[in-house]
């Protein structure tokens, strides 16, 4: 029996939170790069994870939708429960219909080489989200309506999206990862790629979009984390050293390490 | 228009273990035609050993090759000696490799030392062009027009040249080579490092010492392994040889004279009429058994080597 | 204190400078040298052809027609000359292609044109004089008043061969090669391409023993693409005519063969047009939910196809120009007329190339050196189609 992961009973223990990771253990091989990681992951929230590179960061971030599977020397062992239900019971659970409801942005924006309209398009065709081409561009349109995106490329749809600047080929990739109609969606380092007038164009995004969605977002930029996150998790070589909201974590946080990355001091 | 393909059996679409299975099949396809070629190869040599044993096929000097008339007299009026086979192939190799190792290698070393990237770009694929001349028309080029003006021009000067001299198919055969030589030649060059480079020009060393004295040397695995690789596309050359070289097993040193090859017999056996199973008819198979297999060992090594080569100049 | 100056106004040393000069000169010399050779090829190639291009005719007035058409041409090359005794009449009944007299429909008076024969055409052309003594003259009279000429031969592109080197054409063979290479391809790119998807996209879970497998498959198709084109000659041989029972010279035997032939050609371009595909185009198509084989059908495949085609119709020209193998599987027969389907039997191209070089008549060196003209030609056609498509729809990533 496959369990649908698209079902929203609330069978969760805390209150709001959409994502629990319970006593996650990564290993890269000989390496152990996520130890014991718990956190809460609340709906409808940012929550930013910051930490300096080569954290575990962005493999934390990649084990919520699974993508880690595809690289044969990582081993995971632990819990990541979303909406109660175990991702990594590997009997049960339909790997491809979770990385439809955990959408993914990369940090590189990589559009597909085809157009603008085919790039959006191509979730929704995979699972057979429209009956009819009608219902196919309705879907397009407001993907790339809430990705900001719709009126600066509604006039050429079908050029390529290789043609698009940095900036809008991120929004596109945004635009690509809202049509499957995810309920979570993982950024990893989103803006590292772009100049600071895009960045600012995905940021205000951001916050448009956590209106509808869960977001959990890597990122190295530590005003970013306290301009737009609601909770942020501070890593350091694998661990959570400290996690709460962000403007406790940035104000006055508990731990010393944190006080000293946040302020800059190292990292 | 989008054709649904998945996991699951679904109208309309398609069923992914289906083409999971195609390209399987597909990848053990071409396990099966190294199988079947060994096969089918090594089934005809051993019905050929039964009729000429394998001590007179590997050490024998003399190749007349006879069916005989009467099912009793086997073997004792045919001789089917690989050797002499062997030394019109290799003496015709020998040949092609003089003219085509120095005019290939030094034309690398130009596209990859001397040449501006522009003009790089066009005398490269120029070079390339004599690798895509199919074999037939090298072979015409060498019987129709050298040979006979090797013979004449020898006649002149008091030389007895055979219209199918070795020296027109292995000068032939030579220029349908010298791409082989220098492209490999190229490659390898490029993969030398500029650390190294470097190194040699900081010391004061012009560009013809840092080529002969540093980069040279630091190639040389590549350039032999490129050298291994033509060697064995020569042996296993047939037009040219078909068309340029004599039909008669001859042991001479001298390349006026004629010489046959392997690959020669192998079609002279096989055209025309024949019985399929007479001892001539097989021999041409053991013929193309023993070409596999030395041809094989070759590229193997060259291969090999080739690889370490220049994973060995990227390291350092 | 500085003992040595710098020396840098100094010139290089003499041997040092006399070395640099020859490696130079050698290596020019090397490029030079084989454009020289290639150029002299080139030429031979186009003196000894262009002949083949044009073909000479008589033309002759029919006054009466005879009983038979054989009569009718007879009795209109008699007139020709005066009064012609028993030997000029011999000598001008050879004058025609001995084809002309079971094709040609006379049926009313007036002028018609004769394919002249070989020997005539050859004497006109300037190769050689094999005319006879009777002959000559009247040829010379035609000649003189412009009753002989020479005009673009059609019946070289439009005729199969024929055992008369005036009328010989390469149509049977255009026919054949075309079979045969459809053939070939229909064969070769899906299970090549199917073979590449299968290496590089599905890498399966146990590590090791995969690593080892794709090793092994990689050597294999580097040595399959190493082995020597007569040893698939044989193997064609071997297994479809002697083990399947195949007709012997057809274009399905000959397809297959060079179908064989190609694959590893196509295999290792296929992989490094896969390979040239980045990693985050596969990354964002499996964030989307899709499974594995998806993004190589819908993502991956797609994007690699400007390169797998231009490698196969690199490795589709090499094909073209392959003799070898269909040699040994008996496509040498002498094919009068082009194959009607692909069990009938044929020759391709380069095969007609090999025929007519090995003919002992004269008149056909001509026709090979223009064969071998228009081979080249469609090769470099298709060459210059497989850079036009790599320039235009390559993604630069």
């Amino acid at each position: 029996m496959v369990t649908n992961i698209m079902q929203k009973e609330t069978l969760t223990l805390d209150g709001s939170s959409k994502v629990n990771i319970r006593n996650l253990n990564i290993w890269y091989g000989d390496s152990h790069a996520i130890i014991d990681c718990n956190l809460k992951i609340r709906k409808n929230n940012v929550t930013a994870l910051i930490g300096p590179s080569g954290c575990g960061k962005s493999t934390l971030l990649r084990s919520i939708n699974r993508m880690n599977d595809f690289i044969d020397i990582c081993k995971t062992k632990g819990s990541i429960n979303i909406d109660g239900i175990d991702i990594y019971q590997t009997a049960n659970t339909n790997v491809n219909n979770l990385r439809k409801s955990v959408g993914m942005v990369f940090q590189k924006p990589n559009p597909f080489p085809k157009s603008i309209y085919e790039n959006v398009a191509y979730g929704p065709r995979l699972h057979r989200m429209a009956e009819g081409t009608v219902e196919l561009n309705r879907i397009v349109e407001t993907s790339l309506k809430k990705a900001a995106l719709w009126d600066e490329v509604k006039d050429r749809l079908n050029d390529s999206a290789f043609g698009l600047s940095g900036g809008q080929q991120q929004r596109l990739c945004i635009a690509r990862t809202i049509a499957v109609d995810p309920q979570i969606i993982l950024l990893d380092e989103p803006c590292s790629a772009l100049d600071p007038i895009s960045t600012n164009q995905i940021e205000e995004l951001i916050l448009e979009l956590k209106k509808s969605y869960t977001i959990v977002m890597v990122t190295h930029n530590m005003q970013q984390a306290k301009r737009i996150s609601d909770t942020t998790a501070y890593f350091h070589l694998g661990e959570i050293v400290e996690v709460g909201s962000t403007k406790k974590i940035f104000g006055n946080p508990n731990h010393r390490k944190t006080k000293s990355y946040v302020s800059g001091e190292f990292g | 228009m989008f054709i649904w393909i998945g996991p699951k059996k679904a109208t309309p679409g398609f069923n992914e273990d289906f083409l999971k299975n195609f390209f399987r099949i597909c990848s053990w396809f071409t396990i099966f035609i190294t199988f079947a070629i060994i096969a089918s190869l090594a089934y005809e040599t051993v019905k050929f050993f039964l009729l000429v044993s394998p001590q007179d096929f590997f050490f024998n000097t003399t190749w007349s090759p006879q069916t005989a008339f009467r099912a009793d007299s086997v073997g004792s009026s045919g001789q089917f000696g690989l050797i002499p086979l062997i030394w019109g192939t290799m003496f015709i190799t020998i040949i092609a490799v003089l003219l085509a190792g120095p005019l290939g290698l030094f034309s690398a070393i130009l596209t990859a030392e001397y040449l501006k990237p522009k003009t790089r770009l066009i005398v490269k694929p120029l070079l390339e062009i004599l690798a895509g001349i199919p074999t037939v028309v090298y072979g015409f080029f060498a019987a129709i027009v050298l040979g006979p003006w090797l013979r004449n021009s020898g006649a002149t000067l008091g030389l007895d040249v055979s219209t199918e001299s070795a020296l027109a198919a292995g000068v032939v055969m030579g220029i349908m080579i010298i791409p082989l030589i220098s492209s490999i030649t190229d490659d390898v060059i490029k993969a030398v490092p500029a650390s190294i480079r470097d190194g040699a020009r900081g010391l004061g060393a012009t560009k013809a010492e840092t080529v002969l004295h540093i980069i040279l040397p630091a190639a040389l695995p590549g350039i032999v392994a490129g050298f291994i690789m033509a060697i064995s596309r020569a042996i296993g050359e047939t037009m040219i040889v078909v068309m340029a070289a004599g039909l008669a097993a001859n042991m001479t040193v001298n390349p006026l004279e004629a010489v046959t090859t392997v690959t020669v017999q192998i079609v002279t056996l096989l055209i025309g009429d024949q019985e399929f199973d007479s001892a001539k008819t097989l021999s041409a198979f053991a013929l193309a058994f023993a070409l596999f297999t030395i041809t094989f060992i070759l590229n193997w090594i060259a291969y090999r080597n080739y690889k370490n080569a220049v994973n060995r100049l990227k390291i350092n | 204190m500085q003992s040595t100056d710098l020396k840098l106004t100094d010139e290089l040393e003499p041997h040092r400078r006399k070395l640099q000069r020859r490696v130079k000169t050698l290596c020019y010399s090397a490029v030079i040298l084989t454009a020289i050779i290639m150029l002299t090829f080139f030429s031979t190639l186009a003196y000894r052809g262009i002949g083949a291009f044009t073909q000479t005719q008589i033309q002759i007035d029919v006054k009466q027609i005879e009983s038979t058409t054989k009569k009718t041409i007879n009795s209109a090359l008699y007139s020709l000359v005066e009064e012609p005794d028993r030997k000029t009449k011999k000598g001008l009944r050879q004058l025609a292609t001995p084809n002309a007299y079971s094709t040609m429909q006379i049926d009313e008076p007036g002028l018609y044109t004769l394919i002249a024969h070989t020997n005539v055409d050859m004497y006109v052309k300037g190769v050689y004089d094999k005319l006879t003594d009777a002959q000559r003259p009247v040829v010379d009279m035609l000649i003189a008043e412009d009753k002989i000429y020479r005009k673009w031969n059609w019946s070289f592109w439009t005729n199969a061969d024929s055992r008369s080197p005036e009328i010989a054409g390469i149509w049977g063979a255009a026919v054949g090669t075309f079979y045969t290479i459809g053939l070939a391809l229909l064969f070769a790119f899906p299970i090549g391409v199917g073979c590449a998807v299968h290496m590089e996209e599905f890498p399966q879970r146990n590590g090791k023993n995969w690593k080892r497998y794709r090793d092994f498959m990689e050597i294999n198709i580097n040595n399959l693409a190493a082995v020597p084109s007569i040893v698939y000659g044989l193997l064609g041989l071997a297994l479809l005519i002697n083990f399947i029972g195949l007709p012997r010279s057809a274009s399905l035997v000959g397809g297959i063969t060079l179908g064989i032939l190609t694959l590893p050609t196509i295999v290792i371009a296929a992989r490094t047009a896969l390979r040239t595909v980045p990693q985050s185009v596969r990354d964002a198509s499996n964030g989307l939910g899709a499974s594995r084989l998806q993004t190589t059908i819908y993502q991956v495949l797609p994007a690699a196809m400007p390169g797998i085609i231009t490698g196969t119709i690199i490795g589709t020209a090499r094909a073209i120009g392959e003799s070898a193998p269909l040699l040994m599987i008996g496509m040498v027969a002498f094919i009068l007329s082009a194959p009607s389907g692909i069990m009938d039997p044929a020759t391709s191209l380069p095969v007609q190339i090999y025929l007519w070089a090995d003919s002992p008549e004269r008149g056909f060196a001509e026709k090979t050196s223009a064969a071998i003209f228009i081979l080249i030609m469609l090769l470099v056609m298709l060459n210059l189609l497989a850079i036009w498509l790599r320039k235009r729809f390559e993604i630069k990533w």
